[in-house]
This record gives C-alpha cells, sequence and structure tokens, in this order.
C-alpha cells in the first residue's frame, strides 16, 4: 500500500524557495595600483573601508577612505609600526 | 507541473506514471496536489485491495515520480477504478488548467 501522503505531489516544504540569496553589489575595493608602479597626481592607489592603509608621502585620503597619490612618481607599500601599513609615492629623480 | 502518463494495449491500461509537482501553492496549501496525491494514490491502493490484479511500483516524492506497471494488463475492476481516477483528474485539469495538471492516454 502506498502511504496516503495529501501533499506527495508538492515540492517539500523550503524546497525551490530559500531566505537566503542576497548579497549587496560588489564594491571592487582594494588596490588599483601595485607596489612598485608608476602612478600621476590625482590616481586613485587603493579603495577602502576605513583604513586598512594609511596615507604616507605625497598620498592622501578621500572622503570613503579612498587613497590617491597627489604627485607623479613610483607607489611603496611599506609598513609603519608593528601593524600599520602605509601607502607613500616617491618622485622619480630627473 | 504533475504529468500523469498512462498506457493501454487492447483498451486495458498496462502502465501508470507521474512525475513532477503541482506547483499551485506552497507545501501544505497545494490543494491541486492534495486532490491529485489522493485520488491517484488512493486508486492504486484500491487497485491492491480490490482486485487480484499483480503490479510492479516505485514511487519517489521529491520528484513526484510514481511507476506502475501491471504483469500483464488491468483487469476490468481495475480499468474501471483508473477511469474513475481519470475522470477525476480531468475535471481538476479543466477547472485549474494546464499548468498544474496534464493527462497523457497513449493506446500501443
Amino acid at each position: 500500500m502506498l502511504n496516503l501522503d495529501l501533499q506527495f505531489f508538492s515540492h517539500k516544504k523550503g524546497m525551490g524557495s530559500t531566505k537566503n540569496g542576497r548579497d549587496s553589489e560588489s564594491k571592487r575595493l582594494g588596490a588599483k595600483r601595485a607596489d612598485g608602479q608608476a602612478v600621476k597626481a590625482g590616481n586613485i592607489i587603493y579603495r577602502q573601508r576605513g583604513t586598512k592603509i594609511h596615507p604616507g608621502v605625497n598620498v592622501m585620503r578621500g572622503g570613503d577612505d579612498t587613497l590617491f597619490a597627489t604627485s607623479d612618481g613610483i607607489l611603496r607599500y611599506e609598513r609603519k609600526g608593528r601593524d600599520k601599513k602605509v601607502a607613500s609615492v616617491y618622485p622619480v629623480a630627473e | 507541473m504533475i504529468k500523469v502518463d498512462l498506457i493501454k494495449r487492447d483498451d486495458q491500461y498496462i502502465s501508470l506514471s507521474t512525475s513532477g509537482h503541482a506547483g499551485y501553492d506552497e507545501h501544505g496549501k497545494d490543494i491541486v496536489c492534495a486532490a491529485a496525491s489522493i485520488l491517484i494514490i488512493n486508486t492504486i491502493n484500491s487497485i491492491e485491495r480490490f482486485t487480484g490484479d499483480e503490479f510492479s511500483i516505485t514511487q519517489e516524492q521529491e520528484s513526484g515520480t510514481i511507476d506502475l506497471k501491471f504483469k500483464s494488463s488491468s483487469s476490468e475492476r481495475s480499468k474501471l477504478l483508473i477511469d474513475s481516477m481519470v475522470f477525476g483528474l480531468s475535471e481538476i485539469q479543466k477547472k485549474y488548467d494546464d499548468k498544474y495538471l496534464i493527462i497523457n492516454i497513449q493506446e500501443v
């Protein structure tokens, strides 16, 4: 005898629908220029939320914590103190 | 959508198979599913209880699959039970249209 399941022809609860499955638009954060790369004034160096990397020489922080170069030169990511990272731009000697 | 496939030979049924889900509403509230379930399952249980026909059967709820195959072919009593099931399912199909239930009878 078959079991008289009145919902035999129904998707089990939760099958085919989930309460998860949402995600926000990816913000493409992170490094936009690499260490040792030549950058120009105004170039975005690093997109971040908060100061994962701090502004160093010839680098400033925008309103959304984005780091950008304030003069032409070579980009360097350096360590500062025990656990801080700094981005600096060093002009190329003419 | 529930698909019901019946195969006949010399006006007797040799197999009954189903697949799919109604999808009319969520589990526990799907009245089309409930109606089809009672008609189909009760028909199969009635064949076992009220006729001497021998058949093999497999079922799997997740895919809504039931496969019944008569050893030879249905007796008149089984035929009447299945005809009654088809009549009921056709009325459901008429009322709730082909989106939830389709019946296919094939003569071989």
